[in-house]
């Protein structure tokens, strides 16, 4: 027994003491810091390699695009996927659709979501609270079923294949996530600012409009960029309500180039795919802290 | 003097519900009406051929009900949501931890995978589309390469595999999602608490499951939810990846709404099969409401 725990002590001992001193050489040199870096690198070229992919793919010259391993990828570019890009695949027609339906509920969104989330915030009236809560389930409704019922809404008041239709559409689903964003800021802002006013002689409207609307503009920023995505990103609704080449937006009109005609046109799809993207890259860019405030709203409000 | 008084008590009285009107229009018209006309449809025999509300009652119910299909696309939906939100919370909680340390680039880090998250996802399924072609992706090179793989796989062309792609699809345009909401609740936790248990000998291990696991919980649970109604509502990505083949192996809820309604034209059928959704959404919502509306009625 005693033999044991001894035979162990020396060999437990030099663990011990190996132990420690991994501990002491971390904390001196700070090495978890390269440890946790070198993690975080890992994990974000794997994840970023995707979008790499789709810019080299976007620009390899036919010739080496089914040659794996892949070869030339800084010597050989090849710039034709892009220089077709309105000539040859005649984005053109759908860029314009996607700004115009893209802009139509940005302004949809934010004028009627920002007077709701103003409602809710600050009164308190009969049936406020079922409407709240049906405006927080409304993004878990089954949209492919809704689908259906305003195709045919749409056949019978003509407003298929038409961008007051599919303005309308992506309103309503983007519509309840602009109200409860705008209503989180609302929350935020301290009520004696607005009495104050009032008893300025301000009157309702002009105290929304005058002082605390521009106190939640990162709110309304943040609420509009992500109606923005959502109509420009979106597939199911373009695809279903529009029906002709001239109608049709971004993403449902170049899927239905590539897919089908275009199948293996790898280098058209990328450049194509890129040039819905950018857009979306340069809202990023200049409005990173909205993007990201938005999606936080409400969530960590306490 | 008195007709102005009477008229501003009667404005201030009826502005909350003026605010709302515009939403509501838009709102009613285009969210409500086809919620209410769908599960009515679903009790008729309504084709594109025949666009007649002929009323039959529960039959579309009982013949999905016995229609081995349905029960597929149930676990198909439930399997491929599921192993999708754990990989996300996995992969965002390990970024999250990661970012939230004092490593340089951080900012740089959090937007370069934020990026994902808010790319279109007709791009997002085209770019992985061209990396699982099984002849000339390069992810079959790469595994091979790396000598995880022995033969090219063909990913999207086989039940399990075209799954298991979806799966990683999935956890891939989630990740960042996940990865930037819990950063936001890691940095709610205050600093003096975890200072504190440093100071009273507290290991990382312990740290992260007495400490910032009961400050983080809400959120992981919220962003759970949300990442599994966003992909029960997914029809996009299985459409152009597997468009819910082979067979019906990737066919969701979603896609078999969709495929029956504009692929093979039984409008009432398929709204029946939105209609046994309805009960799904119930029971996510009440948790949810629950969870985003801590007090939010009382007040």
């Amino acid at each position: 027994m005693t033999g044991t725990t001894d035979a162990n002590r020396p060999g437990r001992q030099r663990h011990w003491a190996a132990w420690e001193w991994l501990k002491v050489t971390f904390r001196r040199y700070h090495l978890e810091r390269w440890v946790f870096l070198a993690a975080t690198l890992v994990l974000v070229v794997v994840l970023l390699f995707p979008i790499l992919w789709m810019v080299r793919i976007s620009l390899t010259p036919d010739h080496l695009l089914f040659v794996l391993p892949p070869q030339g990828v800084f010597r050989n570019i090849n710039l034709a996927g892009y220089i077709g890009l309105f000539s040859r695949i005649k984005i053109g027609r759908f860029y314009f659709n996607s700004v115009a339906v893209a802009f139509g509920t940005v302004l949809t969104c934010v004028f009627s979501g920002t007077l709701a989330a103003y409602s809710f915030s600050r009164f308190k009236y009969r049936g406020r609270n079922t409407l709240m809560v049906i405006t927080l389930s409304a993004q878990m409704f089954p949209w492919a079923m809704l689908i259906i019922s305003l195709y045919i809404l749409y056949i019978k008041t003509r407003l298929l294949n038409s961008h007051i239709g599919l303005i309308l559409a992506h309103s309503t689903f983007a519509l309840p996530l602009t109200i409860w964003i705008i209503k989180s800021y609302f929350d935020t802002i301290p009520r004696e600012l607005e009495e104050s006013a009032f008893i300025d002689g301000c009157s309702r409207m002009r105290t929304l409009l005058s002082i605390v609307l521009p106190l939640t503009t990162p709110g309304v920023l943040a609420a509009a960029i992500y109606v923005f995505l959502f109509s420009w990103n979106d597939f199911l609704f373009g695809l279903t309500l529009t029906t002709t080449d001239r109608m049709r937006t971004l993403a449902p009109g170049i899927t239905m180039k590539f897919i089908g005609e275009w199948e293996y046109h790898w280098v058209d799809m990328m450049s194509t795919s890129i040039s819905i993207t950018i857009p979306v890259v340069v809202l990023f860019l200049f409005l990173q802290r909205y993007f990201i405030e938005g999606l936080t709203a409400g969530a960590l409000k306490e | 003097m008195a007709r102005r008084a009477l008229g501003l008590s009667l404005t201030d009285r009826a502005l909350p519900y003026l605010l709302l009107v515009p939403a509501l229009l838009v709102g009613g018209v285009v969210l409500v009406y086809p919620l209410v006309n769908g599960i009515l449809l679903s009790f008729t025999s309504y084709t594109f051929i025949q666009p007649q509300y002929k009323w039959i009652g529960v039959r579309n119910f009982a013949s999905l009900f016995k229609d081995p299909i349905y029960w597929e696309v149930l676990l198909n939906t439930v399997t491929l949501t599921f192993s999708a939100v754990i990989l996300q919370l996995a992969l965002g909680l390990a970024l999250a931890l990661l970012l939230n340390s004092s490593i340089p680039f951080r900012g740089g880090f959090r937007g370069g995978v934020f990026f994902i998250w808010i790319m279109p996802e007709i791009v997002a399924a085209l770019i992985w589309m061209i990396m699982l072609n099984s002849e000339f992706g390069i992810l079959n090179f790469l595994l091979q390469w790396l000598g995880i793989a022995k033969h090219n796989v063909v990913w999207l062309g086989r039940p399990l595999e075209a799954k298991a792609s979806l799966i990683m699809v999935y956890a891939w345009r989630g990740t960042p999602f996940f990865m930037v909401m819990i950063l936001a609740a890691l940095q709610t936790v205050p600093s003096t608490i975890v200072d504190a248990s440093k100071i009273d000998g507290a290991n990382a291990v312990q740290r992260f499951f007495v400490i910032i696991i009961p400050y983080i919980r809400d959120i992981i649970i919220l962003c759970c939810l949300l990442s599994v109604v966003r992909l029960f509502q997914d029809v996009t990505q299985v459409t152009i990846l597997t468009n819910g083949g082979p067979i019906y192996s990737t066919t969701t809820l979603a896609v078999h709404v969709y495929k029956q309604a504009f692929v093979g034209l039984q409008m009432g059928r398929a709204a029946s099969v939105g209609v046994t959704w309805l009960i799904f959404l119930f029971v996510l919502a009440v948790f949810y409401i629950r969870l985003v509306t801590k007090g939010e009625f009382r007040k």
